[in-house]
């Protein structure tokens, strides 16, 4: 095989896998089968339109109906539960964790050792309004000031070449994403698996600092087969940060570097 | 040579340029989180009451249960509307962003043709305004509490990925009469106190019920017929059964975490000793053979490990064997002795009673021994037993007044709550979560 077809091969072979993954995340779990307790429960689908004894008037803030869910009479018609009959459990919807799997390897890189950045006259942006922006938001939350100098290195890296941003704006606007969303972002540290636990999102804004497109999941460690719901849970708790503290409010001259970026949701330290 | 720059571009490209943030701090604050009451399409009277007022009283029972946890914080529902049918599957959302809430729980109250109540339970992210969960149950008018459970259930499994604990029974003893003649009667009830009643006339004294993991089955040590030994008790049918046939005391019984095995202790000229009995076959199996006292055994979650305290060191301490009894290790240390060791369904922690100073505390340590955490700092706080998600850990107080209550505390410390019992009460048992 010449090495223009293998290669043709293994990119295909790529997105299958690709494609794959991604079917599986929207795999339900088996049906859980429930039993009966001495005081009788039924579980039942329920539709858009709780059902009534009478049919309810025609009203025009009536919700529309999902086309998939079976009409109310499907559960009128139930009959009383048996002793002996397997009770329509709850589906339990969770996300297969495969690609988190995959991906629990890849542990987020340690932060490079520290260093100094240099003073430099390019800074194309305030530092010194950044940092009275900083201060401002909301006072009584507990965010750890961080050094900006331990994330230059970093950052640097990130910056393409012939950047006209300083590694110190870029460590600034880093400092004030941070102290905007870690207000708002109640992890859920009770969970015995949090000490494991972090999820990466995409942001996209807009140019007045709204959310653009809702936040994407990027990845995750420290979801197991045993912990999906929880993990599930741990990156709702994030998206939701997101989204309750939006409009960011951010430098407009970089808003090249912050109409997409990722956040790293880490609670260890916390725990 | 093109394909292979393409592909090395294809994995190579999205590694660079993108910032990344990292956000390594939060709050703890508890989420807000609205409950209106629960709407209906037409007010009907049922034997519990109007469908109004059950949907009032179920959205109490859900707030209750919810804020009780310590994890929520309940909006005042004054600050928003309760919803009509229409608004349940299709919420105002702005409407409760300016009240606060992260979450609303809504729902509906139906009383069908048959009799049963349907209660329609929905849980919405507020910000997202996804739809996060629904189900429906159909209940007896007179099992309406148990759709208000489930609903609680379903939400807090939602938000915070464990399991939840409500829909869940205590057992206990219930106390009264003076102290040289106290009445002691095994009593049942929800886990909000609900729905009490007692299992035994109080004729015989009866000590240390616990609860079948699977079924609804019993085990208790009682003195009925001057014969202190442990017995099963099926709560469904009423049946009771004496286990084994022992000359002297059997005590401290616990089941396995498959409901098939029971641990308990036997006592033998001053000294006791664990055995397990199978319950099919009733047949009973040494377990240790020690000069000392052996007893409170308790199986970890996969059946393999058992903890149990013992004085075989001198004082009472925890110890951790294998399920067979080798292999025994003790993993309490510290100032002043511990006991009644039970392991977290969870398989985490190991809960227990830190006797030191004089005061009885609850405590958790990790089954290695290390991370030893007192959870409660009163005078005499013993006997602890877990929520089956693991969570919760319930136990009882007495006053230095003598007076005895059922308390619960979450694992955070936070969450410190009295359970009501209409008589004083010790020794607590949190059941499985109902099917």
């Amino acid at each position: 095989m010449s090495e223009r077809g293998a290669l043709a091969v293994a990119a295909s072979l790529h997105l299958l896998l690709l494609g794959a993954l991604s079917f599986s995340l929207a795999q339900s779990l088996p049906e859980r089968q429930a039993e009966v307790d001495s005081t009788p429960i039924e579980f039942v689908e329920i539709g858009d339109e709780p059902t009534v004894t009478e049919p309810p008037k025609p009203s025009m803030q009536a919700a529309p109906r999902d086309p998939g869910l079976p009409p109310p009479s499907d559960f009128l018609a139930e009959a009383p539960p048996e002793v002996d009959k397997p009770l329509p459990a709850p589906v339990v919807r969770a996300d297969d964790t495969a690609v988190q799997d995959a991906i629990a390897e890849e542990v987020v890189a340690p932060p490079p050792p520290r260093r100094q950045p240099r003073e430099t006259k390019r800074d194309s942006f305030d530092a010194g309004a950044m940092a009275s922006l900083i201060d401002k938001s909301l006072p009584d939350a507990p965010v750890k000031p961080r050094d900006t100098s331990a994330f230059a290195k970093s950052i640097e890296a990130a910056l393409p070449k012939g950047a006209k941003v300083s590694p110190r704006a870029m460590a600034t606007l880093e400092q004030a994403i941070r102290s905007q969303i870690a207000p708002c972002w109640n992890p859920p540290i009770g969970g015995a698996d949090v000490q494991a636990m972090t999820a990466i999102l995409r942001i996209r804004l807009n140019r007045d600092g709204t959310v653009a497109v809702a936040p994407e999941f990027v990845s995750q460690t420290g979801a197991t087969p045993g912990n999906q719901a929880y993990a599930r849970a741990f990156v709702e708790t994030a998206r939701r940060a997101v989204l309750r503290c939006a409009p960011l409010t951010l430098p407009d001259d970089m808003f090249s570097y912050w109409r997409e970026f990722e956040l790293n949701f880490d609670p260890r330290l916390m725990t | 040579m093109i394909w292979r720059v393409f592909c090395a571009l294809l994995l190579a490209a999205p590694a660079a340029a993108t910032l990344r943030v990292d956000i390594t701090s939060g709050v703890e604050a508890p989420m807000p989180i609205a409950v209106p009451a629960f709407a209906t399409a037409a007010v009907m009277p049922t034997p519990a009451g109007t469908t109004a007022d059950l949907g009032r009283q179920v959205a109490t029972i859900i707030s209750g249960n919810l804020t009780g946890t310590g994890l929520f914080r309940a909006v005042d529902p004054a600050a928003f509307p309760a919803p009509a049918v229409a608004q349940v599957t299709a919420p105002a959302f702005l409407g409760m962003r300016t009240a606060a809430a992260q979450a609303l729980v809504t729902g509906s109250v139906t009383a069908n043709a048959d009799g049963t109540l349907t209660i329609g339970c929905y849980l919405y992210d507020v910000f997202s305004e996804e739809e996060l969960v629904r189900q429906g149950f159909t209940v007896t008018p007179a099992g309406w509490r148990r759709a208000a459970h489930k609903c609680s259930d379903l939400v807090y499994s939602r938000l915070t990925g464990e399991s939840g604990y409500f829909d869940s029974r205590i057992v206990y003893v219930a106390e009264s009469g003076p102290r040289t003649k106290r009445v002691k009667r095994l009593a049942i009830m929800d886990q909000d106190g609900a729905n009490h009643r007692f299992l035994t006339s109080g004729q015989s004294l009866v000590l240390m019920p616990r609860f079948s993991p699977v079924d609804e089955t019993i085990t208790y040590m009682s003195f009925a017929g001057d014969r202190p030994r442990v017995w099963l008790y099926n709560i469904g049918t009423g049946r009771q059964e004496a286990v084994g046939n022992f000359d002297t005391m059997s005590f401290a019984a616990r089941f396995s975490p498959d409901g098939r095995t029971l641990l308990f202790s036997v006592t033998r000229s001053g000294n006791a000793d664990i055995f397990a009995y199978d319950i099919a076959s009733r047949r009973t199996t040494r377990l240790t053979n020690s000069n000392a006292i052996d007893t409170s055994p308790s199986f970890s979650p996969d059946g393999r490990k058992i903890v149990f305290e013992s004085d075989r060191g001198g004082s009472q301490q925890l110890y951790v064997m294998n399920a067979d009894g080798s292999g025994a290790q003790r993993i309490s240390f510290g100032s002043g002795r511990a006991a009644s060791p039970v392991w977290s369904p969870r398989g985490d922690l190991i809960a227990f009673t830190r006797m030191d100073g004089g005061k009885f505390r609850i405590a958790v340590v990790r089954p290695d021994g290390s991370g030893e955490r007192l959870l409660t700092d009163s005078w005499q706080d013993e006997g602890p037993s877990w929520s089956p998600n693991g969570r919760v850990i319930l136990f009882s107080r007495t006053e230095r007044a003598g007076r005895s209550t059922l308390r619960s505390i979450d694992l955070t410390g936070r969450s410190d709550r009295r359970i009501p019992t209409p008589l004083e009460a010790s020794d607590p048992a949190w059941g499985p979560l109902l099917r």
